[in-house]
């Protein structure tokens, strides 16, 4: 167990501030359809990490900062008129490695996403779901390198939602149509099964940084529990 | 560069002012409307209060709105009284106050910048809230979807010097903000309650349209960035 001096444990203290104010600029960033300046301002930019900065969701991740950039602001289309997104972020939880290089975070996220119609309404759609993150230290500056969007629920605002069909439909979903195809399709989060799949993890105390531990692509491991063949859950006691 | 104790400081400052905003939330929640302004606004002659379509400005104009939200408390107490003697009938003005409205302003994801001198410090909150109401149709729920934006200043400890509570949303819960709202019918026991009004703006301005299908995409108000002295920054006042 490390020992930190009075100087480093309120500079840790500050990262973890730091970090959490990240998260939340990157949803005022959302919130006014800034996405490029996003990527450009609070994601990575040094070579190496722009490769293996990845973006994921329920149906796999883009993997490196160009393939990001192509689904999250090429293909975004027109919103100046009639679209509304607010994904704020609460239930935080924040760690970060011993070696103060690196940290995870996780959040959960009572959204919504309105469009226009084209007709004079909007279709207006709850979204909720998990919001993890590993961020990376570069200089003094802390910078979003991995995160994942793991939606439970999309539904339209003033409908039932008891009343739409029990079981989760990926060709009718619009959170998935709107990913498209991303570089590593999987099914990282199953929401079929609600969070039996645990997937994003809670955070936990760490070191440093490994692959094993990634919010990335190479940190998603199929769930002993995926699917109704498997029986019991992960969490099965 | 800041040296430890500095840093310590500041991040009792960060945290006082989260608590300012925690304790003002949880003031409108129980409706102590009376108290806001004495409890959290600072003495300056220069502060503001800013909604979608106006601006309170100055100590009286201020203290004036929370006034009257007390005192529309207290009508919809009277009426809710009226409608309910068998429970509330027996019971004095001071011991039903309160009763009725529920307005939920839970502060989210803060941006918070104190300035290097310590002197001020800005402040932007998403707030999903709700304000569960009652009307002139009867209690009614309505989701409000906005941001809390505010100046602060080191007086007797942080006191609120500017802030807009602006909404994208106002919309009654179980509809969408994508269509057309369908109002609720009125509800005679509570016909006065269309006859109040709060005091009208000091300056009557367009802060925020909210959210329409037409609406231009609009920028939720201005991230606070770090400062030095509060007149190297922008203003969230008037």
């Amino acid at each position: 167990m490390r020992t930190y001096t009075d100087d480093e444990l309120i500079r840790r203290v500050w990262d973890v501030e730091e970090i959490k104010k990240l998260a939340y600029k990157r949803v005022y960033y959302l919130a006014n359809e800034w996405r490029q300046k996003e990527l450009d301002e609070l994601w990575v930019s040094g070579p190496e990490a722009r490769k293996t900065a990845s973006l994921g969701s329920n149906t796999g991740f883009y993997v490196g900062m160009d393939s990001i950039q192509n689904y999250y602001v090429a293909q975004r289309g027109d919103h100046s008129v009639g679209s509304l997104s607010h994904y704020p972020v609460s239930t935080g939880l924040v760690e970060l490695a011993g070696d103060g290089q690196t940290a995870k975070g996780l959040w959960y996220c009572i959204g919504q996403e309105t469009t226009p119609n084209g007709d004079g309404t909007a279709k207006a759609l709850w979204i909720t779901g998990k919001v993890a993150i590993d961020f990376r230290k570069e200089g003094d500056s802390w910078k979003i390198w991995h995160l994942v969007l793991a939606n439970d629920l999309s539904c339209e605002a003033g409908e039932d939602y008891s009343q739409g069909s029990p079981y989760w439909e990926p060709e009718s979903d619009p959170v998935v149509q709107e990913f498209g195809t991303p570089d590593v399709a999987v099914l990282a989060h199953d929401p079929n099964f609600n969070w039996w799949d645990d997937y994003p993890a809670m955070p936990e105390p760490y070191e440093t940084f490994s692959d094993e531990i990634s919010y990335g692509p190479e940190g998603f491991q199929l769930p002993c529990n995926k699917g109704f063949s498997a029986k019991e859950g992960r969490n099965y006691k | 560069m800041f040296t430890t104790e500095q840093l310590t400081q500041r991040w009792e400052d960060q945290r006082a002012i989260k608590n300012l905003m925690g304790k003002y939330a949880n003031c409108v929640l129980l409706n102590w409307e009376g108290e806001i302004y004495d409890r959290f606004w600072s003495q300056k002659a220069d502060i503001c209060l800013g909604f979608n379509d106006g601006w309170y400005q100055g100590p009286e104009a201020v203290s004036s709105y929370y006034r009257a939200v007390r005192d529309r408390n207290a009508l919809v107490a009277s009426l809710l009284q009226k409608r309910f003697p068998e429970v509330l009938g027996d019971k004095s003005e001071e011991e039903i106050y309160g009763i009725g409205p529920f307005k939920v302003q839970p502060m989210a994801c803060p941006v918070i910048e104190v300035a290097a001198d310590g002197q001020t410090a800005k402040g932007l909150w998403f707030c999903q809230g709700a304000y569960n109401n009652v009307e002139s149709c009867g209690p009614v729920a309505h989701w409000t979807w906005g941001y809390f934006a505010v100046d602060f200043v080191r007086e007797d400890g942080w006191r609120i010097w500017h802030m807009q509570y602006v909404n994208d949303v106002d919309c009654i819960c179980g509809q969408s903000w994508g269509k057309p709202p369908r109002p609720l019918p009125e509800l005679p026991e509570f016909a006065p309650l269309a006859q109040f009004q709060l005091p009208a703006y000091t300056v009557k301005a367009a802060l925020r349209e909210r959210y329409s299908p037409s609406r231009p995409l609009t920028e939720a108000p201005r991230i606070p960035e770090a400062y030095d002295t509060f007149a190297n920054t922008f203003s969230y006042g008037l």
